[in-house]
């Protein structure tokens, strides 16, 4: 019996990682209680595995989930009180009266909002900046000469707390949309905390809105056999991405960027492109399993991705990848910021100044260097992310700019633009674009991405460079295939959307066959075992 | 209600169905990339699952002491029993009883001889501290458990066997693809040709020429040694006896006969005081001992000529072994001979005269030579 607990004890003394043994133990055992308690309480079940699972990564995280959870409910149900006050205070009186209540109301639950909002954003800015910042300051006295100071010695007291970025936007999402009337508070913390900590989504989101997934996590759901299978099949899938491309990708993308000086220009975008499909596999591979996860409960996380390489330009990219972020930026930073009075100030003055055009193209501009200089923010505590960020939103800009002259271009010239080789350009346009982004993504330094960039004067191509990314010929072959695999999944998913349940309508022999294939792909060619290093979801880190 | 039920049975019929086709598919695959470090057990053991059925008189469990020592084919046509050496380098004893279960999964021999040097130089090792590194003990079963066909016996193996002690992970043994799914990089289409050609001719490919025996040509001179000479005296805990105990309890249970062998070699002190214990402790309880160094004059050993080396004797001095051993076989057990097809008489006289011709007569030349 001691043995037995120690045995349990020892299990759960570290985190859960997704793509582990550990992983499947712990649906499987929450999926069995869920299902065994009553309809009425089975949501219960979600919120104590939410805990343990955020305990097994320490009570610190615990802790702090708990915690922005409470801020958001006392928040919220504040201002479902002020709005009900707001009601009565109002009534029977005259137009000017009301106008004045309002105002003042208005006031009241601005400052609260603000309050909530700095004080998760600034808890959120401690534990992932405090590096950032004192390191840049580190920097700056070393420049004037006034000594230095270690940065360790201060960041190795603060905690790492699981998924803070996504479920702090989640939380501050919930909060917004309830001062905005969009829906009542949650009257139940555990219920709210339910939704904040929810398993499936904390590590790398997605981040979820409120009023999508309350309703779901709260509804007892029945065991259904579909939702079984079709979960199973695409934590599979997951499992195929993750171990089989996107940790042997990350092999090249290792080799290439920790050593970039050894490569030539074509061999850093090889690397480049490599590293964009390897996170685009590693972070859908996460999806796909959370989501299968999630499914078996019989509740569907939001898509984050959509097959974001077929896109054909920039902003239609980014409505394709990171759905949630993408969202939640343009919900709550870009029109908050594009409706707000500065910005119609500056939309009025450079429409006066420039004309229509050139004024809406100026006026634009702020809201969306804003949410991308945020978003490169988001992702890290880094100069390099910052630049990312700042990239991507020129991106976005010069497709605003460009878009209609190209068009007027193509019309004079009668190009035919409806052809497959031109969506395939634009295709393969907007994809080269993404692989010069992730040069900024993965460079440790300012100066190594001025290094990177360097690198481009070089155009020679040796088989010595390729065989240094850290490939066989063999495992080339490999990620060929499966890459193959993957595009025609895409394909099909771009298709009919949801591949799993069109498997699943497949005759038995197919079905079966497809899987079995599948299951000896990963474990064949999967990287895994105790000759591999646990390979890090990419995102994880943020 | 009646279609949902039929439905969930239908469900629960079609996953399990799945799930076994699956399990056989992943389970036949995983020969595929095992390793194959050592050919030359390789062949040994995956000879003996070529066995047919019930064509065995005697099994030999052991190391390489017993392939070297004991001619599987000259015990055949001298003595007309059929054997074979399941042996593979540096036999752990603890597997004793999980290899004896394996055998009588296809055969039903009079006798079992196991290898009980492997048994008191280990014990000698623990209490002396003389412990072998962790690679080499972990190792040694891996000659035997890479080429098993799954199996509960080789699930026992694994569990006994494969822990924190030898530093291994057990389930990276159980589950075999843990460890070896990355083989694929060495394997080639030939290499695959080859694995199907053996899925469909397991038994004609597999099988062992000369029934797990194996020979030399080298010889390292000793001395000769006189064991009256040794006083050293040794006792082995219980703690370390327990292997030892529940092979004892296992042969006992299953009415098994069971000759406890440690062929002749140019023993130590230190290792005779210890062999001299083992032996006193199987006699006392009832079992049989031979030990090769202490009949080595009647079996006629000569130190200068017959070993290839401190471990293991030569063709000379297995030809010399194999005789005694036929003797003391047949003066001591009554084996009841397997009934043998006329294919399956025919092939023990190719090994015979094959071994004989291709083998034995060379390699006694060479030893003689070398020793004029």
């Amino acid at each position: 019996m001691n043995e037995l607990l120690n045995s349990v004890m020892a299990f759960f003394s570290s985190q859960i990682a997704i793509v582990s043994f550990k992983f499947m133990c712990f649906v499987a055992v929450t999926a069995i209680l869920y299902f065994i308690f009553p309809k009425k309480i089975r949501w219960t079940v979600l919120a104590a595995a939410n805990t343990v699972f955020y305990m097994c990564g320490g009570i610190e995280s615990v802790i702090y989930i708990a915690s922005a959870t409470l801020v958001a409910y006392l928040s919220a149900r504040m201002f479902d009180r002020d709005f009900a006050s707001q009601k009565k205070e109002c009534e029977g009186l005259e137009r000017a009266q009301k106008k004045a209540v309002r105002e003042i109301h208005i006031k009241k639950r601005k400052k609260v909002l603000a309050a909530e909002t700095v004080l998760l954003l600034a808890s959120l800015a401690v534990i992932k900046y405090t590096g950032f910042f004192l390191g840049s300051v580190n920097s700056l006295i070393g420049v004037v000469g006034l000594g230095s100071f270690s940065v360790e010695n201060i960041t190795q007291h603060i905690p790492a707390i699981l998924g803070c970025s996504y479920f702090t936007l989640s939380v501050i999402a919930y909060s917004v949309d309830v001062y905005r009337q969009k829906y009542h508070a949650e009257r139940n913390y555990i219920k709210l905390y339910l939704f904040v900590s929810y398993f499936p989504h904390a590590v790398q989101g997605p981040i979820e809105r409120y009023d999508y997934l309350q309703p779901l996590l709260i509804e007892g759901h029945s065991f259904s056999f579909e939702n079984l299978k079709q979960g199973a099949m695409l934590i599979l899938w997951g499992f195929f991405k993750k171990l089989v491309i996107a940790d042997r990708l990350n092999i090249v993308s290792t080799k290439v960027f920790s050593d970039y000086e050894k490569f030539s220009g074509p061999f850093i975008l090889l690397g480049a492109a490599v590293f964009s499909i390897q996170l685009y596999a590693d972070w859908t591979a996460y999806c796909d399993i959370v989501g299968g996860a999630s499914r078996i409960f019989g509740i569907e996380i939001t898509r984050n991705f959509k097959r974001p390489y077929f896109s054909q330009t920039m902003p239609e990219f980014w409505r394709r990848w990171h759905i949630s972020m993408g969202t939640f930026f343009k919900d709550y930073v870009l029109y908050p910021v594009s409706t707000s009075k500065f910005s119609l100030k500056i939309n009025k003055k450079a429409r006066e100044k420039l004309g229509n055009n050139a004024g809406r193209i100026v006026a634009s501009a702020l809201p969306i260097l804003s949410v991308w200089l945020l978003t490169g923010l988001w992702h890290g505590a880094s100069w390099t992310f910052v630049l990312w960020g700042l990239y991507q939103g020129v991106l976005i800009m010069l497709s605003v700019i460009f878009e209609n002259p190209l068009k007027k271009l193509c019309e004079k010239l009668r190009f035919k633009t409806d052809t497959f080789s031109w969506r395939l350009f634009r295709t393969l346009r907007t994809f080269f674009l993404c692989c010069i982004g992730r040069l900024f993504f993965k460079a440790g330094s300012v100066s190594e991405i001025a290094g990177l960039f360097g690198r481009f004067a070089s155009f020679s191509v040796t088989t010595k460079q390729f065989s240094d990314m850290g490939l066989q010929n063999k495992e080339w072959a490999v990620v060929i295939a499966a890459l193959a695999i993957f595009l025609i999944y895409s394909l099909l998913e771009e298709k009919y959307d949801n591949v799993e349940k069109r498997l699943d309508a497949q005759p038995i022999i197919v079905k079966w066959a497809v899987l079995i294939f599948i299951i000896m792909f990963i474990v064949v060619f999967g990287v895994y075992g105790s000759d591999e290093k646990y390979v890090a979801f990419v995102y994880e880190q943020f | 209600m009646r279609s949902k039920v039929f439905k969930i049975i239908k469900n629960i019929v079609c996953s399990a169905l799945f799930l076994s086709i699956l399990s056989s598919v992943l389970c036949y695959f995983s020969y595929f990339f095992r390793f194959e470090e050592n050919e030359k057990a390789t062949e040994i053991i995956k000879g003996f699952y070529a066995l047919d059925e019930n064509t065995t008189d005697i099994v030999f469990i052991g190391g390489s002491s017993f392939y070297r020592a004991v001619s599987a084919p000259k015990l055949y046509n001298d003595f007309g029993y059929t054997s074979y050496i399941f042996a593979a380098p540096s036999f752990y004893f603890d597997a004793a009883e999980s290899i004896i279960r394996s055998v009588r999964r296809t055969q039903n021999p009079s006798l079992y001889v196991l290898d009980i040097r492997r048994f008191y130089k280990r014990a000698m090792w623990e209490i002396t501290g003389e412990t072998e590194p962790i690679e080499k003990q972990r190792s040694r079963m891996s000659y035997i458990v890479n080429n098993m066909p799954l199996s509960p016996e080789r699930a026992m193996l694994i569990h006994k066997f494969y822990n924190e002690k030898v530093g291994a992970k057990e389930i990276e043994w159980q589950f075999d693809y843990l460890r070896t799914h990355n083989n694929w990089k060495e394997r080639t289409p030939e290499d695959f040709k080859n694995f199907l050609k053996e899925t469909l001719n397991y038994k004609t490919i597999n099988k062992h020429p000369y029934y797990g025996t194996i020979s030399c040509s080298t010889v390292v001179h000793f001395d000769d040694i006189d064991l009256s000479q040794y006083k050293m005296t040794a006792t082995i805990s219980d703690e370390l006896l327990e292997p030892l105990n529940e092979t004892l309890d296992y042969i006992r249970k299953n009415n098994l006969n069971v000759l406890f062998m440690s062929p002749p070699y140019p023993i130590s002190e230190k290792y005779y005081a210890y062999e001299k214990f083992v032996g006193e402790y199987l006699e006392a309880r009832g079992f049989n001992f031979l030990s090769g160094n202490e009949k080595a004059n009647e079996i006629g050993v000569d130190f200068y000529t017959d070993f290839y080396d401190d471990e293991h004797v030569n063709a000379l001095g297995s030809e010399k072994f194999t005789t005694y051993l036929g003797n003391y076989i047949k003066q001591n057990y009554d084996i009841k001979n397997v009934a043998l097809t006329e294919s399956q008489q025919k092939d023990w006289e190719r090994a015979y005269n094959e071994w004989n011709s291709n083998v034995l007569k060379p390699y006694l030349e060479k030893i003689l030579k070398k020793c004029e």
